[in-house]
């Protein structure tokens, strides 16, 4: 029993609703979110080759994104469940090996992670958010922690080719909760 | 003056055919292929796709939609716009539904409001024979004496106030909200509006353009004369159509129809409501207000009657809905529109038996052509008063002097009458100006146009139109366009308009032809109503000025003029004038009301938008309700309160082995060599010294040294730590954290929140051990991890961090794993444990064990105003540490001594348990019945194990010694408790420790 494979289970009960040019929401939740906490900057940039320049701001790197939430604080997260990033453990080895001030927080089970897109998305998030999601804005690879559905959330925007698409992240005990409200709001463009 | 002949369509044939509908015109807005069929007071009515049901059923005969609020007179409509409130409808349940912009569903069932037993034998309406006792103001004379009797008037009062009634178990609607944003917010929809939306987006605006209406072009969609452009004449409505289909090719123009902007707030922040449904909550750089204007009606005798209607709307159920608004008609006419009217009845096939002229000498080109079709028109002239028991049926006419002011004088005693369905009045028009009034313009009144228009703008807003006073469309159009690029450069795209542009504008709006008659009532009226909609007249105004109540605000509250439904757009002007008259002051002298949001009334349910309220679900919810747990909420959290025996689950638990679902708890992980410190300031004991791989109980107070939050500490590394908290205090606790150290204490510390990334389960009981062993890598003999410890390692394969600590008493190991495996490691220690008798327990069953260990429970126990050395904590207070948060505090309440004491006690009826805040007395004669509170219960159980009624409680420190006994009371009855020593169970702590 020690040696068992444990079983992964999504927060999010529910099926995602039909293919949709205007409105499809998909739950990514289990792929790899790791939290990093230090002055950085320059270790990334070895690692990943781009590092955001500016708070709120990502860079693809691999599988993944790389958000800058702040100074001193980066957000990685994978944009699908076989996401090839390092882990947390893995980092914190690098941050160590390094003789960095620096640590890597591993949020990949406690976080939902949804993914809105289609040609509806920014009007179904404007619907539980009070960001202004106009692509002059809230450009592609434009990310923010901010509040929807009354919920913390991280707002990252990563279109998918020429398709919109919102990466939704919210704490896990939420996310049932967040992912009802969302197909509540993209309800009106489910039968298009 | 000369009348034409003919008579009103009396026999059900002849309504029937005047029900028929006018002939196809592109401009109509309604779908002769979709017939749709509805109810209105019993009766079976047909209409069409597009209609609204005042057009429906104008176009079958009915004119009376209901009766007037005070005095229940015959109302219809009078303006066909959404503000028409005389014509508020029951839609299935739902009150207050305006019928002038319903549209008609199949099946629909409509009924009148504020009438008993029926529309046409309306009782209530004998209250307007007794007018005389209901003078203005009479509500706040009247029903206050005698003073007894206000329960009664109450009663009776609740029964006819208000309008409509409201269905309890209407099953919810479905609100919406949408946030917008725009670099400039256009509203109206009319060739003004769709002018500046043009002109804006043309400079790279972002433009968001609302309309009241199902459609874009405002008056042009109902004006049939013809209008030049460009091109030569154009009809009004296929100019709207091109402006239309320009804005809807422009990529950077949002259009929202059905919507309707009730408020400006500051920052050009802007609600509006769609659809009545979705709320839009709206911030835009820029305004531009083109919301037009409200056609004004003259006042006199029974001007109120069905039947009686504004020249737009007549010309409303012409052109949108090919309705003929009667069969015979008289105008009533001031200015040209009222002449086009005239024309626009007769080609649709009304007879206009005459057109009454205020003005001394009327468009000589318009009177002409009416006069060429035969219809009569009568300069100086006007209508005295309307007759009619339900509907119009007769009108009297009579010369007045020329030159006519406010007041319209008729030159005769007798007055001509001529038979009719139909007036038509069309005297003048008031700007739209609330919601410029919102974005707090200035405004002045114009003599000349007898029109209050705004003067001054503030920065950022902009004005065109039918709301500045523009009516003529080629300066609609310019005006629109100077507004829209004026706009966007506000918001920052571009320069503003060119001078010249606002030079010709200006020299426009100048050369405007003037379209209001200064005339506001009919001399010698009687019964003439200012308000529609809460039926007050010309002399309710005189009577209440004359009673003091004089300012036009003082006016307003006293009469409630423009306080009903339609908020005074169609009375505010009138208003304004009588008031000035009686006060023997000029209209600009006298002033305005003060416009407050909303416009115009919006549904509740649209403000409350979307509900969303937060709820959080542990890992192991979904096996809690299969197990038909009763769930509760702990803050926005669901939690198991039981499984169905809370009692069993104690004893269970205490003889085998339980499991709790404790994810709520808060989990804060820090690192880095200061957490020490960090930890030294935040609690009241010591961190430094705690080696890694144990756990100590920390307590926390605030700057005041009151308790504010307690848990657990464990030190799983060198630099790693993993705190957790209550349920409550984890945010505040993760933020104070976080505040401090950045504000100040610059530790090398970084904190992450793992509250709601960890699920966490307590397995404990005296089999805890023996059951968890083979599921784990982790030693768990008591040696190797005994009480207090803190290990990380794998169960059932899951990276967990353990935690040997003991809230129930028993021996006990609190898992903390991802989230996402929260459910597994559940389900495989619940299988696991079916051998060792396993229970589920929940909330209620902890808290009766947690209490018979004496632990307390922060906020319950504990109060604002409890230090550590009130609730017998003083051990976990060091005091030789240099500083923590609130030892100053502590150090003053260590000298003061305390005067409270938290204790345990057992109530002397081992069967009874009080109700927890019940109240501990004791006799003093100077207390209200004699009983003086000095004390409470705070947590009250029946302890299972101890077979025996036990709980905490507060005590004045004098009471407080062991097997001291005190006074509750419980549901007015006193019993008695005695003071015992903590803990109840297993003192020493063997089980907790073994």
């Amino acid at each position: 029993m020690t040696g068992s494979v444990p079983l992964f289970r999504t927060p999010i009960r529910g099926t995602s609703p039909k293919s949709n040019p205007r409105f499809n929401l998909s739950d990514l939740s289990g792929v790899p979110v790791i939290l990093i906490q230090g002055a950085v900057d320059e270790l990334l940039q070895k690692d990943f080759g781009n590092v955001p320049s500016r708070p709120n701001q990502m860079v693809r790197v691999g599988d993944g994104l790389l958000a800058r939430l702040t100074a001193t604080q980066f957000y990685l997260f994978g944009t699908s469940p076989l996401a090839d990033l390092p882990s947390a453990t893995m980092l914190e080895s690098r941050f160590r090996e390094a003789n960095l001030f620096a640590h890597a927080t591993d949020y990949s089970y406690g976080t939902v992670v949804l993914r809105l897109e289609g040609s509806a998305a920014s009007t179904v998030l404007s619907k539980i958010c009070g960001l202004d999601f106009y692509s002059g804005i809230f450009p592609n690879l434009q990310v923010a922690q901010t509040s929807a559905a009354k919920i913390k959330t991280l707002v990252a925007r990563y279109d998918e080719g020429q398709t919109l698409a919102y990466y939704l992240h919210v704490d896990a005990p939420s996310g049932q909760y967040f992912w009802e409200t969302l197909l509540d709001a993209g309800q009106e463009y489910l039968n298009d | 003056m000369t009348v034409t002949s003919g008579a009103a369509p009396t026999t059900p044939l002849e309504k029937q055919q005047a029900s028929e509908r006018l002939a196809e015109h592109p401009s109509h807005q309604i779908e002769r292929n979709q017939p749709l069929a509805f109810e209105f007071n019993g009766k079976s009515y047909s209409a069409f796709a597009g209609d609204t049901i005042a057009s429906a059923l104008w176009a079958s005969g009915v004119r009376m939609f209901g009766r007037s609020f005070k005095y229940h007179r015959p109302r219809g409509p009078f303006s066909f716009t959404p503000d028409d409130t005389n014509t508020m409808v029951r839609v299935d349940d739902e009150p207050n539904v305006r019928a002038s912009s319903r549209l008609v569903k199949a099946g629909m069932v409509v009924h009148s409001q504020n009438s008993w037993p029926a529309l046409n034998a309306d009782l209530m309406s004998l209250t307007s024979f007794g007018s005389r006792l209901m003078p203005v103001g009479f509500y706040y004379k009247t029903f206050i004496r005698p003073k007894a009797m206000w329960p009664l008037y109450e009663s009776v009062l609740r029964h006819v106030a208000g309008l409509g009634h409201v269905t309890p178990d209407h099953p919810d609607a479905y609100f919406d909200q949408q946030y917008h944003f725009a670099d400039v917010l256009v509203i109206g929809g009319g060739p003004a509006g769709m002018s500046a939306a043009l002109s804006a987006a043309e400079r790279g605006a972002r433009v968001l353009l609302l309309e009241e209406s199902p459609f874009l072009g405002g008056h042009l969609l109902y004006s049939r004369h013809s209008v030049e452009s460009a091109g030569g004449a154009v009809e009004p409505y296929l100019l709207a159509g091109q402006l239309a289909q320009q804005v809807q090719n422009q990529p950077n123009i949002q259009v929202e129809v059905n919507t309707h902007a009730f408020g400006i707030y500051d920052h050009q922040w802007v609600g509006a409501v769609k659809n009545d449904r979705r709320l839009l909550k709206i911030r835009t750089k820029a305004l531009v207000i083109a919301n037009g204007a409200y056609e004004r009606p003259l006042l006199f005798e029974n001007s109120d009657l069905p039947g009686v209607l504004l020249g737009s709307a007549a010309q409303r159920l012409l052109h949108l809905y090919a309705v003929k608004p009667g069969e015979r008609a008289v105008v009533l006419s001031a200015n040209d529109d009222g002449l086009q009217v005239a024309l626009d009845l007769q080609a649709a096939g009304v007879t206009v038996v005459t057109v009454a002229e205020l003005r001394n000498a009327p468009n000589p080109s318009l009177t002409a052509k009416l006069q060429s079709l035969g219809i009569p028109v009568s300069p100086n002239y006007t209508v005295t008063a309307v007759q009619g028991s339900n509907t119009v049926s007769r009108v009297m006419l009579a010369p007045v002097t020329p030159d006519v002011q406010t007041v319209v004088k008729p030159e005769s005693v007798t007055h001509e009458a001529v038979t009719c369905d139909l007036l038509v009045v069309s005297v003048g028009w008031t700007a739209a100006t609330a919601l410029l009034y919102q974005a707090k313009a200035a405004f002045a009144y114009d003599e000349r146009r007898a029109e209050l228009l705004p003067a001054k703008l503030p920065a950022r807003v902009h004005a065109a139109g039918r709301v500045t006073g523009s009516h003529r469309l080629e300066t609609q159009l310019l005006e629109g366009q100077l507004a829209g690029l004026n706009a966007a450069a506000a918001a920052g795209l571009g320069s503003p308009a060119p001078d010249s542009l606002a030079s010709q504008v200006a020299a426009l709006k100048e050369a405007e032809p003037i379209r209001n008659a200064p005339a506001v009532y009919v001399d010698g009226s009687k019964k003439a109503f200012i308000s529609f909609d809460e039926d007050v007249t010309i002399q309710d105004l005189r009577d209440a000025v004359a009673e003091g109540y004089s300012s036009m605000e003082l006016l307003k509250r006293y009469s409630t003029l423009s306080m009903g439904p339609s908020q005074g757009k169609y009375e505010n002007a009138n208003t304004m004038a009588l008031c000035a008259e009686a006060n023997h002051q000029g209209i600009a002298e006298s002033g305005a009301t003060t416009s407050r949001q909303p416009l115009s009334p919006i549904p509740l349910g649209a403000l409350a938008g979307r509900p969303m309220e937060p709820v959080k679900y542990t890992a192991m919810h979904t096996w809690h309700i299969a197990q038909s747990a009763k769930m509760m909420n702990v803050g926005v959290w669901k939690r198991p309160e039981h499984y169905g025996d809370p009692l069993r689950e104690v004893s269970a638990t205490r003889a085998g082995v339980g499991l709790i679902d404790v994810s709520t708890l808060g989990k804060i992980l820090l690192r880095g060599k200061d957490v020490p410190k960090v930890l030294e300031r935040l609690y009241t004991n010591k961190w430094s010294g705690l080696q890694p791989g144990r756990a100590r109980y920390g307590l926390m107070c605030n700057e005041e040294g009151i308790v504010v939050d307690d848990g657990v500490a464990a030190r799983l590394d060198d630099d790693t730590w993993y705190m957790s908290t209550t349920t409550s205090g984890a945010t505040s606790v993760y933020e104070g954290i976080e505040w401090n150290l950045q504000s100040g204490w610059n530790y090398q510390v970084h904190v992450a929140y793992m509250t709601d990334t960890f699920a966490a389960m307590n397995l404990t009981g005296p089999s805890a051990r023996e059951m968890l062993q083979p599921l784990t890598d982790i030693d768990l003999s008591n040696d190797a991890f005994p009480y207090m410890g803190a290990r990380r390692g794998l169960v059932a394969g899951v990276p967990s961090i353990l935690l040997r600590i003991g809230f129930t008493g028993e021996l006990g190991y609190e898992m903390h794993v991802p989230v996402g495996y929260g459910l597994y490691l559940w389900e495989t220690l619940m299988a696991a444990g079916r051998d060792y008798g396993i229970v589920a327990f929940g909330v209620e069953a902890q808290r009766v064990m947690r209490l018979e260990k004496g632990h307390i429970i922060v906020s319950q126990d504990t109060d604002g105003l409890t230090n550590p050395f009130m609730a017998d904590l003083d051990w976990a207070v060091k005091m030789d540490k240099p500083d923590f948060t609130g030892k100053p505090a502590l150090v003053r309440a260590a000298q003061h001594g305390v005067s409270q004491k938290l204790v345990g006690y057992k109530m002397l009826d081992a069967n009874l348990v009080p109700e927890e805040a019940n109240q501990i007395v004791r006799p003093n004669p100077d207390w209200p019945i004699g009983l003086e509170i000095i004390g409470r219960i705070t947590s009250a159980r029946y302890s299972p194990t101890l077979k025996q009624s036990i709980g905490l409680c507060w005590l004045p420190v004098e009471q407080s010694a062991i097997d001291s006994e005190f006074t509750v009371r419980i549901r007015g009855e006193l019993h008695k408790g005695k003071v015992v020593s903590l803990p109840f169970y297993d003192a020493e702590g063997k089980r907790l420790k073994s």
